[in-house]
């Protein structure tokens, strides 16, 4: 089953007279269950590619069919219930909300979603167990360290349950022994079902995908 | 499930905005205070408003509680409070709409005796015994029907008769009034409500009242209270009065008068007549102090929004974050509104306890019986705390708006676009400092006139002048000998005895004058004097010569006038022409001296014509002594031992000529220190606001002063950088009240018949107040970023 399907999308950014492209005529298909790897150097649109593809950012030109659906030109409403429901984030800096536990950054989005809370507590505890830190629900971020903050955000990403989670480098700021856990994680999620597109700088992470695309100046390497 | 999910998302909030203010302490406080501030100088100012439009509701009747007043055509007054006894009780009976009359004398200061308790009081009033029956004035003791039913009955308030009867039941008790006469006390009143416009300590029943005028229907010493008929109107009672006076009076005498009805509650803000019962406010006041009490409200509000926008951008990657997880704009807005309601919540607490810490300092000049906590307070606490809510509900509206716009992908880069609200909430700072400025110089105009009203030279001396009352009989008709012996006491330099004083007791009595039919007369005052007043006065003489004993003519038969009555008789060469005043049984006069214009009342009025006269012995009420400047205490220490001689039943007691007047202005004086007061608050919760504002502004620039330094720039030139942007938008703000003020208070100053010239000082001292106060805010923030590491600020990136 095909869950992306992008035709011809082309993102710039306009200074006066000048356009700055980022992305230029991109034309990509994912099947449900692939775990995608976007590869290139600094600058080359990875971010700005993910972005538009959590519709997180919309693109200048092209078309954008997620799931069976057009999702260019939604309304603002109908793009919430698609990151309630549909997509998880993992950031390079975690952004974990500071004035939360790890607990109740857990719980935002089951509370975004309107989740009872008996079924939210046991879902938040279920993460806990299985993301191994059960030891520190009563913390907050700061007094966590990055692998551990990082494991949050993996776990925040994936306890609404959602089709497609997507990494924005997502061991780039932590240690190797940190980030292998990290892609251990993700390689569980993936067997489980999940659709993955992650981003990053390095080979070995992109050999836990099952495919990669280079992106180059805006370019997409065929 | 829904109430349930709601609730769990209001904790959810609470915890993240109650752990945000705790690690941004300095912000939060900030936010906090200003609004906390704000909110106080509301509550104070309201209370204030709220207490003055209250006067006189306590009444159960009061809605159909009317004052009898009357304007007099050719008088030397236009309007006058009170009214001649019968026409009160030819009303009751003619005026089928009046139900109940009640009519009130004011009493000379007495002295009140009971045993070896003797005091001074002034508190007294000769009323009918209706006065129970008009007036909800509840009597704890006595029979309200009868207490001041017959002659020589007296009722008095609780505390006055604790003062004389301590513990002990008054009633069926004696007072004795001036060592003579023997009232019997038959009730207890409960004390008058400050919310008055006339308050009293004792009530002597109107039959005890024997002045031999009581019944003349032209002699204006009654102030008569209407109680109406249910449904009745004032103007179908107005429209019997032409016919009424006419039944009673010769057509030509009731044709002068231009009766009126005034409501009871309007009387405490809208009255301001002649000879009024005690001193009225002012419904400008209420409008002045409410705008003013808004104006700092919004200050405050600005304030709120205009710190929770700017750290809106410490929040942006929060919004970033939310949004990513699914959170809709809506709930994202919800949750900023309700941080922004909540904050307000909290900043009402506040101010409550601001309020009552600054109350007692309000309160000599805004009401001595204000309160602030009480059963009575509950609903007006209510729609205060309603209107904090408001506020924080008002303020947390822009900042809802920008912080859930963030785009998720700018706001998680930290470069959040939708605060392009820069250029309003320098608007707004601008609004903030013009409001300060304009209550500053506001302020310092108040109080330019005020000390120019003092500085003024009124036409005589009235530095070092006592004043003491006579107060025996005995010693009235031989002032004479009270005089030479008073002024036999080392220190004092003249002495003079007189019916009545300049600061607004002079008279209004009818008068002739040579060639004037009388109804083409001015209307004219009068000062009732002896042989040293002018002199004793330090009066200038433009032409002729004062009252002197070388002319015993000069008793009954000689006058004085001023330049201005000479002016408006038209009497080029006032000298030797004649003058006349029967009732004061003074004859043809010729005039024998003109005194240079001096100001007899407030500076609020123009100067009048007015004559002098000499007062037979049984008019002189007061004596006038000039004193050395050193030695006072002495002085009146030997002034006191000489006047047990001369009366021993009465007690000393003086007052300072200069004090007398300064009174004339309190009202002005407690406007301009109100003014002082919220101008204070209003500049100290805008500099907040600019303290916060600049920190974030620092804030928002540590990568450029970071560089800045890496390049070489000094200290110095990084503070200037960072405050010329304040410096511009408090000149601007400054620069936009400046004329407005002007403006406004050109008019106010047109109350004044003699005002001062709006001089440039209250202008710059105002414009010095501002900058100072907005660099110190300003000054040290940036101070603190430009002291900073350079490396820090980098490595921020």
């Amino acid at each position: 089953m095909r869950l992306i399907e992008m035709r011809g999308v082309t993102k710039w950014y306009s200074s006066g007279a000048v356009r700055t492209f980022v992305l230029r005529n991109i034309d990509l298909d994912v099947e449900a269950g692939e775990f995608l790897t976007v590869m290139g150097p600094s600058g080359a649109g990875k971010s700005t590619l993910l972005h538009i593809l959590g519709l997180l950012d919309s693109p200048s030109e092209g078309s954008y069919r997620f799931g069976d659906r057009d999702v260019l030109g939604l309304t603002e409403r109908e793009l919430t219930e698609i990151h309630k429901n549909d997509v998880g984030f993992v950031f390079q800096s975690y952004h974990l909300i500071d004035e939360l536990t790890v607990f109740e950054n857990l719980e935002t989005p089951l509370l975004y979603k309107k989740v009872k809370a008996s079924v939210r507590k046991a879902r938040v505890c279920d993460m806990l167990d299985r993301f191994r830190i059960v030891g520190k629900k009563d913390l907050f971020p700061n007094q966590l360290s990055g692998g551990q903050q990082q494991r949050v955000a993996v776990a925040r990403a994936v306890i609404a349950e959602p089709r497609l989670i997507l990494a924005d480098e997502p061991t780039g700021n932590l240690s190797s022994k940190e980030g292998a856990e990290i892609m251990d994680i993700f390689r569980e999620l993936h067997a489980a079902g999940t659709t993955i597109i992650q981003v990053t700088h390095s080979e070995k992470n992109a050999a836990c995908g099952t495919r990669i695309v280079r992106l180059l100046d805006g370019w997409m390497e065929k | 499930m829904r109430a349930r999910n709601m609730a769990a998302m209001a904790a959810h909030y609470l915890k993240t905005a109650w752990r945000k203010a705790r690690r941004e302490k300095a912000t939060a406080a900030i936010n906090l205070a200003g609004l906390a501030v704000g909110l106080a100088c509301v509550i104070l100012t309201a209370l204030y408003v709220r207490h003055e439009l209250r006067f006189d509701r306590y009444h159960a009747r009061a809605d159909r509680i009317v004052r009898l007043v009357t304007g007099v055509r050719g008088g030397a007054y236009e309007a006058i409070a009170k009214v001649p006894g019968p026409w009160g009780l030819a009303a009751l009976r003619e005026i089928p709409e009046i139900e109940r009359v009640t009519r009130f004398v004011l009493m000379n200061e007495v002295l009140v005796g009971r045993g070896e308790v003797r005091a001074y009081e002034n508190g007294g009033m000769y009323a009918d015994a209706s006065v129970f029956e008009v007036f909800s004035f509840p009597l704890l003791r006595g029979d309200p029907a009868t207490a001041l039913a017959g002659p020589g009955t007296v009722v008095l308030t609780e505390s006055f008769a604790r003062r004389f009867f301590g513990a002990e039941d008054p009633v069926g008790g004696t007072l004795t009034f001036d060592t003579k006469t023997d009232y019997l006390v038959t009730g207890v009143v409960r004390d008058v409500p400050a919310e008055s416009h006339f308050t009293f300590d004792f009530l002597v029943s109107l039959e005890t009242y024997a002045n031999p005028m009581r019944d003349d229907w032209k002699w204006n010493q009654f102030y008569t209270y209407f109680l109406l008929k249910d449904g009745a109107s004032p103007a179908a009672v107005l429209e019997k009065f032409p016919d009424l006076l006419g039944r009673h009076m010769a057509a030509a005498d009731a044709s002068v008068y231009d009766v009126r009805l005034q409501k009871l509650t309007d009387i405490h803000l809208r009255s301001h007549l002649f000879r009024e019962i005690q001193p009225n406010s002012d419904i400008a006041n209420v409008y002045i102090f409410s705008a003013v009490a808004l104006l700092v409200l919004a200050i405050a509000g600005i304030n709120f929004m205009n710190l929770t926008t700017a750290r809106a951008l410490a929040r942006a990657k929060e919004v970033g974050v939310r949004k990513a997880v699914g959170a809709s704009r809506r709930q994202l807005a919800r949750q900023f509104l309700g941080e922004s309601v909540l904050m307000s919540a909290v900043a009402y607490a506040v101010s409550l306890g601001v309020a009552a810490l600054l109350l007692p300092a309000f309160r000599p000049f805004a009401g001595r019986s204000l309160i602030l906590f009480g059963a009575s307070q509950a609903g007006f606490l209510a729609a205060l705390a309603g209107l904090a809510l408001a506020v924080g509900f008002a303020a947390g509206l822009y900042p809802a708006f920008v912080l859930s716009a963030f785009q998720p992908t700018d706001a998680l880069r930290g470069q959040a676009r939708g605060l392009r609200g820069d250029a309003l909430r320098k608007g707004l700072v601008v609004f903030q400092f013009a409001a300060s400025a304009f209550l500053l110089v506001a302020t310092g105009i108040v109080r330019d006139q005020i000390r120019f009203v003092q500085a003024k030279r009124l036409g005589f001396d009235l530095d070092q002048m006592i004043v003491v009352p006579i107060r025996d009989d005995a010693m009235r008709s031989g002032y004479q000998t009270a005089k030479r012996e008073l002024l036999s006491v080392p220190g004092v330099l003249s002495a003079s005895a007189s019916g009545n004083l300049p600061g607004g007791s002079d008279w209004g009595v009818p008068y002739e004058a040579e060639g004037f039919a009388p109804d083409r007369l001015p209307p004219m005052r009068q000062l009732l004097v002896d042989e040293d007043f002018v002199a004793t006065y330090r009066f200038d003489l433009a032409a002729g010569r004062g009252f002197s004993r070388d002319h015993p003519t000069d008793a009954a038969s000689a006058a004085m006038i001023n330049e201005e009555a000479a002016r408006q008789l038209g009497w080029a060469d006032p000298l030797g022409r004649t003058m006349a005043v029967p009732v004061l049984r003074h004859g043809p006069s010729p005039v024998v001296g003109v005194i240079r214009d001096f100001h007899f009342r407030s500076l609020r009025e123009k100067i009048g014509p007015i004559m002098v006269l000499m007062a037979s012995p049984e008019m002189m009420t007061v004596l006038s002594l000039r004193v050395g400047a050193d030695r006072m205490a002495e002085t009146l220490a030997a002034l006191e031992r000489k006047w047990r001689e001369l009366d021993p039943a009465h007690p000393f007691s003086y007052s300072f000529l200069d004090e007398r007047f300064a009174r004339l202005y309190e009202r002005e004086r407690h406007t301009g220190t109100l003014l002082l007061f919220v101008a204070g608050l209003a500049v100290f919760v805008a500099c907040l606001g600019l303290f916060g504002l600049a920190a974030y502004a620092a804030g928002k620039r540590t990568k450029e002063i970071g560089i800045r330094k890496a390049v070489g720039a000094s200290a110095r030139s990084i503070v200037v950088l960072l405050s010329r942007d304040f410096t511009r938008l408090i000149a601007v703000g400054y620069l936009v009240a400046m004329p407005l003020a002007f403006w406004l208070m050109g008019r106010w100053l047109e109350r004044f018949a003699y005002r001062t010239s709006i001089g440039a000082g209250p202008f710059l001292a105002a414009g010095l107040v501002v900058i100072a106060a907005g660099w110190l805010a300003v000054g040290f923030q940036s101070v603190r970023a430009a002291r900073s590491n350079p490396t820090d600020a980098l490595r921020y990136e």
